[in-house]
């Protein structure tokens, strides 16, 4: 039990990967995901904003904590963290990368706590599946990552420094210079922590938490007369990390990995019509010492090669149609297997028009090819229609799959080389609301999921992977959002809530690490310099194996100092701090997470 | 009663005589209370003192109320009650008795036959755990749900979770197995490198031991000292030992290094057989540590992949090897090997190449184990042959055991839920009962 239990452990623990599957398009001064406002209507989506990015704590955990409904399953802060909608696992939440998918081809899913947001100038969450569009794992819901280029003389430096409770340091730097023509952006952070929290109500602390990260990024375009572009994105980041332990059980082992992704493409537009060609390469690996102090530790590596090209046109002022082409080729080795290697080829179409006055829809159809197994053709239709002049309802029906994991696939023992991509099929409607500042939405879904993976022994007492689980999803997600300005104050109101059930299909009984329920409130208020934020969140109780999670509420605190007089050279000072309540929770079982702790940053805008 | 005598002189006189009894000879300690009775048929004119010793098993003021050694039967009296005051503790004790001998009086009387009563008070408490099995309930990795469960030997009642539940703490990640020694049980629990010992009825702990063992497997008990195969780190194949726990301080005293993955360890005649299973890779060797000198005296070859060990009645020693199994592409049959009282070592019976044998057991000359296909089967020590016709078949289990007559196994089912302790009479295999169990239930131990 032990040996492949601690395999089974050790596969949460990979990272980044995938294929590229989307389009850029060219804007006038930014270029951005625009496949996920063109194809999305029918969608729930909600967008972190660079302003909000630039005082987040880099690890993309902390920042996406702002979002509503989002659950991160967290192994003790700073540890392994994966993100889980609507019910479903950590596989199923796709991570795009300026349009790439990244999950990792070796686990299929991303730790969010080895991605900076150094760089980054906005994120997107994507409630519900995308497969159509951002293929494999794109099953539950997805977190677009997008670095705009800018076009446009400028020459912009940003730094921060940050001292954090527990001894955690950070440093940030990034610049960005360009003309109309070319611009170039470039980025370094750091962060270091020895996480040696008390673990609230016992006489322990985070012994074995400590870790040290560091990221780089360079991006760079041209632009010509004629509209065509041409692009580069890099990012390189690496990690040593020693692991947690549990109340039970105390950490002893680390882990340090390493991840780099390129990305160069070239667009080019023709009166209606564009054509995007693109080239990335994803390379990850790692180590996992079961003992920090030997230098004994098993490993493994994973590249991919991705090359997409997207035709898209505009038949007419409200017709687009996109087609695209893709093929991948990953290759993988470690410890636990050999070299193997899988290709795989993609093809979709998208096509979106309008009906009678007020109503769109589109119509998107994909089908992969994979040389490992037998991949699957998924669709998606939705629709929206504008009730009133404030008013859109909208409607979803969807297939979505996730693909087989090189673990699953080759993993000695134990790998099951006949596995079948998990798929899923979801309803959801919706409704929203939107008048000047404020705006409602309510969207409700059901969703089963089938052939979900699950290791577990067989009757030789191998741990093996199998097809055999079917799961039924369905919920509910509401947010509020408002602003009101009195003469110098400003005030920003967020709430959310969400209601979400997750069961075997087969005893109906629920899933492990669901909650089904998640509350969000936010209030933001702004004065001249001054900037006070206090945010609370309620996550239900959950379960887990063999004991049930209590629930818990917490609260943060942000206060921010951005001088007049410094306007110009853009000084500015935040403190913020976490769990200022001061409760004991644990997200997962036995792996309590931090008192109240603080930060404080400075920040030098250039 | 009266009696007639002579005296010296030939004259016959009559005295009164005093007698000591009681209702009931046995008492239950709830009992309460119960009534010495000090009686005379013909009653005195004059009070009568009675002088009394209390003696026997029964510890004055710990098991009942002291008695004050001395009576008075008032005069015209012919009985006089003493009460006695049973204390009813929860001590799980032997039935003990009270007995109270009539020594003298002060006036002249006959202390009559029944001069002395004994009275047994039966204890009413009884161990919470003991006549029944204990399921070793290993629990997720990382997850700490790990626990022990209290079966009946009937099968027909559960009771999960009894050292959490007894001493309100957690018993950690893994528990792995247990070792009995004098009334203490061992609980070797694998990831959260400790040992917690406890009463073996009652599970009120006693001490931890939580230094010095690092991936502890199994323990094992000789010359006052117990035995516990380490693994170490598991990916380092040269750091595995044996610990040494001394067993008046519940210390480590020391540690023997040994070849790689330490599983299955078994004291005979002060040596203990270790079995190397790997650990994490494959081994096939069994040590010999003499615990007179606490070295290794032998480093035996055996088949690959040796899991249990049991003895027989000649201290022969029975190695049950599985085999590299076929994941590590070096697939290899497995193999019953015999070790003699003089380390000589023999190959008894090799197994078809996938049957993969685990889980000897033995019962008297029965030698029993489990085939990964699902069966159990039976051979002896005296003429070791293949078997060909299962015991049992078509079951999964996670580990099996021959106890209190019966061939347990325990089922994990899905293993992250409940699992199952199923049990068969060894005597016609048929089906005694099934209990519902902690999460992945592995080794079972009947606590008699």
């Amino acid at each position: 039990m032990r040996l492949y239990s601690f395999l089974i452990l050790l596969c949460l623990n990979w990272h980044c990967y995938a294929q590229l599957d989307s389009i850029q398009q060219l804007d006038a001064v930014y270029l951005t995901d625009e496949l996920l406002l063109e194809f999305s209507e029918a969608t729930k989506t909600t967008v972190l904003p660079d302003s909000l990015l630039k005082t987040s704590p880099s690890s993309l955990t902390h920042s996406l904590r702002q979002f509503k409904g989002l659950y991160f399953r967290e192994y003790g802060n700073g540890m392994v963290a994966s993100l889980a909608f609507r019910g479903t696992n950590a596989a199923h939440t796709q991570v795009v990368w300026n349009g790439i998918p990244i999950n990792s081809p070796l686990t299929g899913q991303t730790d969010f706590n080895t991605l900076h947001t150094n760089g980054i100038n906005q994120i997107q969450v994507r409630y519900g599946g995308g497969s159509v569009q951002y293929g494999s794992g794109a099953l539950g819901g997805s977190i677009h990552l997008q670095q705009k280029l800018r076009f446009k003389t400028h020459n912009t430096h940003f730094a921060q420094l940050g001292i954090a409770s527990f001894s955690q340091q950070r440093i940030q730097y990034q610049g960005s210079i360009g003309t109309a023509s070319s611009t170039l952006q470039f980025g370094v952070s750091g962060l270091q922590s020895k996480n040696n929290y008390p673990y609230l109500g016992t006489a322990l602390r985070n012994e074995n938490g400590q870790f040290t990260q560091a990221q780089l990024n360079v991006a760079g375009g041209f632009l010509n007369t004629k509209g065509q572009i041409f692009r580069v994105y890099h990012q390189s980041f690496m990690s040593s990390r020693n692991l947690s332990g549990t109340l039970v059980s105390l950490g002893r082992d680390k882990y340090e990995d390493i991840t780099s992704r390129t990305l160069a493409s070239f667009s080019t537009r023709h009166k209606r019509a564009s054509i995007d060609v693109s080239a990335a390469h994803l390379f990850e690996t790692f180590k996992y010492f079961e003992n920090h102090e030997k230098d004994i530790f098993t490993s493994a590596q994973a590249h991919t090669m991705l090359l997409q090209g997207v035709y898209k046109v505009a038949l007419n002022t409200h017709t687009l149609w996109r087609t695209q082409l893709l093929g991948q080729y990953i290759i993988g080795q470690g410890d636990a297997f050999t070299a193997q290697d899988q290709g795989q080829m993609a093809i979709s179409s998208l096509f979106k028009s309008r009906f009678l006055k007020s109503g769109k829809y589109t119509v998107q159809i994909r089908k992969d090819f994979n040389t490992a197994f037998k991949a699957p053709f998924v669709y998606a239709l939705a629709t929206t229609y504008k009730i009133t002049k404030n008013t859109v309802v909208n409607a979803q029906h969807a297939t979505h799959f996730r693909s087989p994991t090189f673990n699953d696939l080759y993993w000695q023992p134990g790998g099951n080389p006949t596995l079948l991509p998990e798929k899923a099929t979801q309803f959801e409607v919706g409704v929203s609301y939107q008048k000047s500042l404020t705006s409602i939405s309510l969207q409700a879904f059901t969703m089963q999921v089938s052939n979900l993976i699950r290791w577990l022994p067989n009757t030789q007492g191998l741990w093996t992977p199998e097809n055999i689980d079917h799961t039924l999803h369905k919920g509910l997600e509401f947010e509020a959002h408002t602003a009101l300005k009195l003469k110098r104050l400003q005030l920003n109101l967020n709430t959310g809530f969400t209601y979400t059930s997750a069961k075997h299909a087969i005893d109906n009984t629920p899933l492990f690490y669901v909650p089904n329920y998640q509350a969000l409130a936010s209030l933001q208020v702004r004065r001249d310099s001054w900037q006070f934020i206090y945010r609370h969140t309620y996550t239900s109780q959950v379960e887990a194996i063999g004991r049930q999670l209590d629930d818990y509420h917490l609260g943060m605190v942000e206060a921010g100092f951005h001088p007049k007089f410094l306007k110009q050279h853009g000084l500015s000072l935040t403190l913020r701090v976490q769990n200022i309540w001061n409760n004991a929770y644990e997200i997962i079982a036995l792996r309590p997470m931090p008192p109240r702790n603080y930060e404080l940053l400075l920040t030098f805008n250039i | 009663m009266a009696c007639e005598d002579s005296d010296d002189n030939g004259n016959v006189i009559t005295q009164s005589e005093i007698g000591i009894f009681v209702l009931q000879e046995v008492v239950s300690e709830d009992v309460g209370t119960f009534q010495l009775r000090f009686a005379t048929p013909i009653a005195f004119e004059m009070p009568v003192t009675i002088t009394y010793e209390v003696s026997g098993e029964a510890t004055s003021d710990t098991d009942f109320i002291a008695l004050p050694g001395t009576i008075t039967l008032p005069a015209g009296s012919l009985e006089v009650l003493q009460e006695v005051t049973i204390i009813d503790d929860t001590e799980v004790e032997a039935s003990e008795t009270i007995t109270v001998q009539v020594l003298e009086t002060d006036v002249d009387a006959f202390i009559s036959g029944s001069d002395s009563v004994s009275v047994t008070i039966s204890d009413n408490d009884s161990f919470p755990f003991a006549e029944g099995f204990l399921v070793v309930n290993e629990g997720n990795f990382g997850q700490g749900n790990t626990s022990i469960s209290f079966v009946s030997a009937d099968l027909q009642t559960a009771t999960n979770t009894i050292f959490q539940d007894t001493n309100s703490e957690l018993l950690g990640d893994v528990a792995q197995s247990i070792g009995f020694y004098n009334n203490w049980a061992f609980i070797v629990v694998n990831n959260s490198n400790k040992i917690e010992i406890v009463h073996r009825y009652t599970f009120e702990s006693v001490a931890t031991v939580s230094t010095g063992l690092l991936n502890p497997r199994y323990i094992a008990f000789a010359n006052n000292t117990a035995y516990i195969t380490n693994w170490g780190d598991g990916f380092d194949p040269n750091d595995d030992y044996v610990a040494m726990l001394d067993l008046d301080s519940f210390t480590i005293t020391g540690t023997i290094s040994v070849a790689e993955g330490p599983e299955a360890i078994l004291a005979v005649n002060n040596q203990l057989f270790v079995a190397h299973q790997g650990g994490f890779s494959q081994n096939n060797k069994v040590s010999v540590i003499d615990a007179s000198n606490q070295t290794v005296n032998q480093v035996l070859t055996v088949g690959d992949v040796p899991n249990s060990l049991v003895v027989d009645p000649q201290d022969n020693v029975w190695v049950l090897c599985g085999g590299n199994p076929a994941f590590t592409g070096a697939e290899t049959a497995g193999a019953l090997y015999k070790i003699t009282p003089s380390f000589t070592v023999s190959q008894e019976v090799v197994f078809p190449l996938t049957d993969h044998p685990s889980y000897l057991n033995i019962n008297e000359n029965d030698l029993y184990f489990y085939t990964q296909n699902g069966a159990v089967f039976k051979t002896n020590t005296t003429s070791p042959i293949l078997p060909t016709n299962s015991e049992i078949s078509d079951v999964n289990w996670y580990r099996m055991r021959l106890a209190n007559g019966y061939i347990l196994g325990s089922d994990a089912g899905n293993f992250t839920s409940a699992g199952t302790l199923i049990a068969y009479n060894l005597l016609d295999n048929s089906l005694v009962g099934t209990a519902t169990v902690g999460i992945i239930p592995g080794e079972i131990y009947f606590n008699d």
